[in-house]
């Protein structure tokens, strides 16, 4: 098929098949004509426009999830199969999340501006696409139109300094990370003349140096974007700097969505027996070390924030045991197992920043240990959310939280990983002390001076208190009804191995 | 018919309501939502007994109402099923209509309690658990009602729980719960492993089918038998009760008299076709009832403290119907159970008038001639005692005598009988003796009444007085319906055997004797001439402080097994405080020691993290490269 004859054929079908990350792109592009034409509305007015783009874009993810749809377009460029369909149904939960906690602070902030729902839009759009993608290089656009966006949104304060420090970081790490994934698509285009990720295989043969330098390349890009050891430096920082909804946005969407693309890269990609001994061993390797320095340092954190970063690494390691679990069992359902930690892990997290949001006042954030000393006593919802989102990243039953541990863990014990299992649990017992150590300091210290903590709903949001509520209510319902998204993920993993239609 | 489901939510409701929103109002609409929910649930029970008496097929006596699936793993479902049949409808129709009239009752008794509302939720609690209890299909299910209703008892055991010595009743109350409460598990594990299922419809046709071994039986028995003696206070495990009664009387009525209490009992009856393969432990059971009624009829005896009178007398009846159903007269066991929620309930209420009217004065010694001043309460107590005495017409008689007659005839595996049914009137005889003693102390004679608390002397409010009157009635009239009874039962039970009439009448006109004997007795003691208790008392010397101090049997537990316990908790803690506690520290200290060194490395510099990537890019190149050519 020649250029022309490709270019003639795309069509509505292509736009229709691409609808949930189009939606998201028109919405964003309509916020920033609606800024133009009325400056003064358009602020709280683009947050609705981009929740219902996103409540759009969930609930045709939810639908084409449960019936089954598998739609190739763009030349099979992209494909929405229940499985891309699965990664955007969560992100798009992510985002809609994000959003919802953005309101209030960046009101209190006084960058209350219309882009950057925008910019959320069109990174989700990215994301969306990014599970989507059958070449290497559509997956490296997708990439990029996720990363992009972020980076301003991280230097979103911009007289802020530590905000515009960290946009930086993250940039320049990210610019070199980027360098080394599209290396590595070079490479693997080399080897095996193609980027087509389900023909990747035929490079093994003909230039096994090159496929395996590229493979190693291409998995670096993706573990930096999960935040994976030694590639994860940037995420504290990151994490510190960007104001707490951009870091809400980053450390669910953002985290769960680079997993889209990995898993297809991983298990379609390098599925076949000979790649899946090299690189199993090393991302079991890379489990140990990312949940082990993730939680190590997180105990020595008294910054919520900056904790929740290292936390966040250290759930990145859980999740890569469920990923080696599943390429030594060669199960799709140990697969659905890590989709399903997906999903609760975006819940808990964004609960957990969301009350972070909650206190942030005027002039500072509420993110150190000590700013929440008393708020069991005196805002005692607001404490027993934060339990309930703390407890769940420890992962005590019967929460979310529990259950993906649970799930995880039992399929790489049937996979024979003891020795990584006990490692992995007794990564979860010191995650346990810093996070209690959360709920500690809510309920059972006491202001130093003697007199009552004052916590204040300064710029009270009826978006925050939905989205606490919301997250809070899945981590509790979807942690005991774990069998309905479960088997939602197993549909969406069974398709990764279909062949396309 | 009504959904069972809204039969148990209703209390439910009642008590989260007010948990959520009741201090945004008043006393008035809480009790008005605690008393009208028990009400609703009366109603439902009445409507419910009333469909399952005009269904003329045995199989339709039944309502089943599934709830969900609780627990699926494996060969193992746990569903959360209720389930109501002629015996739960007797249970049910007690537990709220005797219920409802408590908590009428109480919003008098509490009227001017700080906890007013606090007091309402736990009543409401109890009433749920209690019907979930009853209702349950599961074994399992029934056991987070047994163990809920455990708690509300604790709850309410130290609802004033600013004073030490009631925190610790209930404290007593729960950990010796907690020794039966194993045994029930261990019982409930023991039916899990053999028949392989907890339902109880289940496992009535699984026996059915093929009987489980005998040996096998009499375990599962003795085991679930611990766990009855623990919650409905039998010989070993009775010491909780008398201590409980540091709680609101109200509560005392309706927990620890009229329901809680009976679970036990409810529980043996609702496994009858377990007990039928074991006549050891059938046996056993109406051994250790035998033993219990006399026992603690005894020590009733000698105690002072009206309420403590009471708790003792409670032991012993319940030491009747353990009787009862241990001989395989369960229908005589239930009906038992059934007047006695009617007259003990009265009497505790009474009980908690004239404690109201004299407030708070508990002790027998310091009341006397009350009947003047708290008529309507003396005539209702009077009714209450004539009808736990067993002096016919009233309720305890009949089914008083139905026991006896029932435990001489049959033939248990332990004692005779005849032993059985001696040690019954015996007891009978006690109790018409110290009933006696405590309506005529406290009614009769003159008056000992303190001066201060003789001025606010006074009856109690309607709301009191009125379910005072409700249940005498109840008591008075409830006899008559034994036929009725045992018929409304016997699809469940089978019918009662008929029994030999000169046997039948000799037992009869035995215990209307020791009754009326007991009752003359007392009245000679205490009203007649008072000195003579005191005389006797003397006389005996030791014997009578044995009795007064309860055979030191809380002594003896306290040495024996609370000691030791204490011992090895002591032994323990230094233990936990000096070897695990500085291991967990230590190891505690040495991983944060090691976060901070890596914490280290986050330098803050871009370079440097570029240095740490490029690191791991190299490994991992290398890692995948090596192996290739």
């Amino acid at each position: 098929m020649n250029f022309e004859t490709a270019v003639a054929n795309l069509g509505f079908r292509d736009l229709a098949g691409i609808s949930p990350a189009l939606n998201l792109i028109l919405a964003g592009i309509a916020i920033l004509a609606l800024d133009a034409i009325l400056p003064m509305r358009s602020k709280l007015l683009s947050a609705w426009i981009a929740l219902l783009a996103l409540a759009g874009s969930l609930f045709a993810s939810l639908h084409r999830l449960a019936v089954g749809a598998d739609i190739s377009a763009f030349n099979h460029a992209v494909r929405m199969d229940p499985f891309a369909n699965a990664f955007s149904a969560i992100i798009c939960l992510a985002s809609t999340l994000a959003v919802l906690s953005a309101p209030k602070y960046l009101k209190l902030r006084e960058v209350h501006l219309a882009e950057y729902y925008a910019l959320i839009l069109f990174s989700v759009s990215g994301m969306v696409l990014f599970g989507a993608s059958q070449d290497l290089l559509m997956m490296f656009l997708a990439l990029e139109t996720m990363s992009i966006p972020v980076y301003c949104l991280v230097g979103f304060t911009r007289t802020n300094v530590y905000s515009t420090e960290a946009s930086m970081k993250y940039f320049l790490i990210g610019a070199f990370a980027a360098g080394f994934l599209v290396y590595g698509i070079a490479l693997l285009y080399g080897a095996a003349g193609t980027v087509r990720i389900e023909d990747l295989a035929v490079g093994l043969d003909r230039a096994p140096g090159l496929f395996y330098s590229g493979m190693a390349l291409l998995l670096v890009g993706f573990l930096f974007k999960i935040g994976a050891v030694p590639f994860h430096m940037w995420t504290p920082d990151a994490y510190e700097g960007a104001p707490t909804p951009v870091t809400t946005f980053m450390a669910e969407a953002v985290k769960a969505a680079p997993f889209g693309g990995m898993l297809k890269v991983l298990f379609v990609g390098f599925g076949f027996e000979e790649a899946m001994q090299v690189w199993q061993p090393v991302l079991i390797g890379i489990a140990v070390l990312t949940m082990t320095v993730g939680n190590l340092i997180a105990l020595v954190q008294d910054d919520v924030k900056r904790m929740m970063g290292y936390s966040s690494i250290a759930h990145s390691g859980y999740i890569l045991v469920g990923v080696a679990a599943a390429a030594e069992l060669h199960s799709t359902d140990a697969l659905a197992a890590v989709l399903y930690y997906l999903f609760i892990y975006v819940l808990m997290n964004a609960g957990t920043f969301g009350v972070l949001i909650l206190f942030s006042s005027k002039d500072k954030d509420a993110n150190h240990l000590d700013d929440l000393v008393g708020l069991g006593r005196e805002r005692p919802w607001a404490a027993a959310l934060m339990t309930v989102f703390l407890l769940s990243l420890t992962g005590i039953p019967p929460l979310g939280g529990f259950f993906g541990k649970f799930y995880i863990f039992s399929y790489a014990i049937q996979a024979g990983m003891i020795p990584l299992v006990v490692i992995a649990i007794l990564n979860s017992v010191v995650s346990a002390y810093y996070y209690l150590k959360v709920i500690g300091a809510m309920y059972f210290r006491e202001p130093e001076d003697g007199a009552r903590a004052v916590f204040y709903f300064e710029g009270y949001s009826v978006f925050l208190i939905a989205m606490l509520w919301l997250s809070a209510a899945g981590v509790v319902y979807w942690g005991i009804q774990s069998e309905t998204p479960l088997l939602l993920a197993e549909q969406a993993t069974a398709s990764l191995f279909k062949p396309a239609p | 018919m009504v959904v069972l489901r809204f039969l148990i939510l209703a209390p439910l409701a009642a008590a989260l309501l007010n948990l959520f929103f009741g201090r945004w109002w008043g006393k008035k609409t809480t009790a008005a939502l605690a008393c009208g929910s028990v009400f609703l649930s009366f109603c439902g029970a009445l409507r419910n007994a009333y469909a399952i008496q005009i269904h003329s097929l045995p199989a339709q006596r039944v309502i089943v109402d599934e709830i969900f699936t609780w627990i699926a793993v494996g060969r193992t479902v746990i569903r959360m099923d209720l389930v109501q049949d002629n015996l739960t409808c007797v249970m049910c129709l007690i537990i709220t209509g005797v219920g409802f009239l408590i908590h009428l009752y109480s919003v008098g008794y509490m009227a001017h309690d700080g906890g007013f509302r606090r007091y309402f939720i736990y009543l409401n609690l109890f009433v749920f658990f209690m019907l979930l209890l009853v209702l349950a299909d599961n074994l399992l299910v029934l056991f987070i009602g047994w163990e809920g209703v455990g708690l509300c008892s604790y709850l309410l055991i130290g609802f004033w729980h600013a004073d030490m010595k009631n925190a610790s009743a209930g404290k007593k109350a729960f950990v010796v719960n907690r020794i039966g409460d194993f045994g029930f598990l261990l019982g409930m594990l023991v039916i899990l492993l053999t028949a392989g299922t907890l339902s109880v419809t289940e496992l009535k046709s699984a026996v059915a089918l093929q009987p489980i071994a005998s040996g096998t039986a009499t375990l599962i028995c003795l085991l679930l038998f611990l766990g009855a003696a623990g919650k409905s206070a039998q010989i070993p495990l009775y010491t909780w009760l008398p201590d409980a009664m540091a709680g609101p009387t109200p509560v005392s009525a309706l927990i620890h008299a009229a329901t809680m209490v009976t679970a036990g009992v409810y529980m043996i009856a609702r496994l009858h076709f377990l007990y039928a393969l074991s006549p050891l432990a059938s046996g056993v059971v109406a051994a250790v009832g035998a033993a219990t009624a006399i026992f603690a009829a005894v020590i009733g005896l000698a105690q002072n403290d009206i309420k403590k009178v009471l708790a003792y007398s409670t032991v012993s009846q319940l030491g009747y119907m353990f009787l009862a159903v241990g001989v395989g007269a369960y229908t005589w066991g239930i009906f038992h159970l059934t007047t006695h929620a009617f007259f003990k309930a009265l009497l505790f209420l009474g009980a908690g008038s004239v404690i109201h009217g004299l407030s708070g004065e508990q002790n027998l010694q310091k009341m006397g001639g009350l009947r003047k001043h708290l008529p309507v309460t003396f005539v209702t107590m009077l009714a209450g005692t004539l009808a736990i005495a067993g002096v016919p017409p009233l309720a305890g008689f009949f089914s008083k005598d139905e026991i006896l007659v029932a435990a001489r005839l049959a033939e248990p595996a332990v004692w005779s009988g005849r032993v059985l049914s001696g040690i019954g009137l015996a007891a009978a005889f006690l109790t018409a003796f110290y009933m006696g003693r405590l309506l005529c102390l406290a009614f009769f004679g003159s008056s000992r009444v303190e001066k201060e608390k003789a001025a606010h002397l006074h009856e109690s409010p309607w709301t009191m007085t009125v379910p005072l009157m409700i249940l005498a009635i109840l008591s008075a009239i409830a006899g008559f319906g034994h036929h009725h009874f045992s018929e409304w039962l016997a699809p469940l039970f089978g019918h009662a055997a008929p029994t030999p009439a000169d046997i039948h009448d000799r037992v009869m006109w035995a215990s209307v004797a020791v009754a009326l004997a007991g009752l003359g007795l007392s009245a000679l003691f205490y009203i007649r001439s008072p000195g003579i208790p005191a005389r006797i008392a003397a006389g005996l010397g030791g014997l009578y402080r044995l009795v007064a101090d309860k055979f030191y049997v809380d002594e003896l537990y306290d040495r024996m097994a609370v000691k030791a316990v204490y011992w090895t908790g002591v032994l323990s803690h230094a233990f936990d405080k000096h070897v695990i506690d500085r291991l967990v520290n230590w190891t505690g200290g040495s991983l944060r020691a090691g976060g901070f060194v890596i914490s280290f490395l986050q330098t803050g510099n871009v370079g440097h993290y570029a240095i740490w990537f490029l690191a791991g890019v190299s490994a991992l190149l290398v890692l995948f490269t090596g192996g290739a050519p």
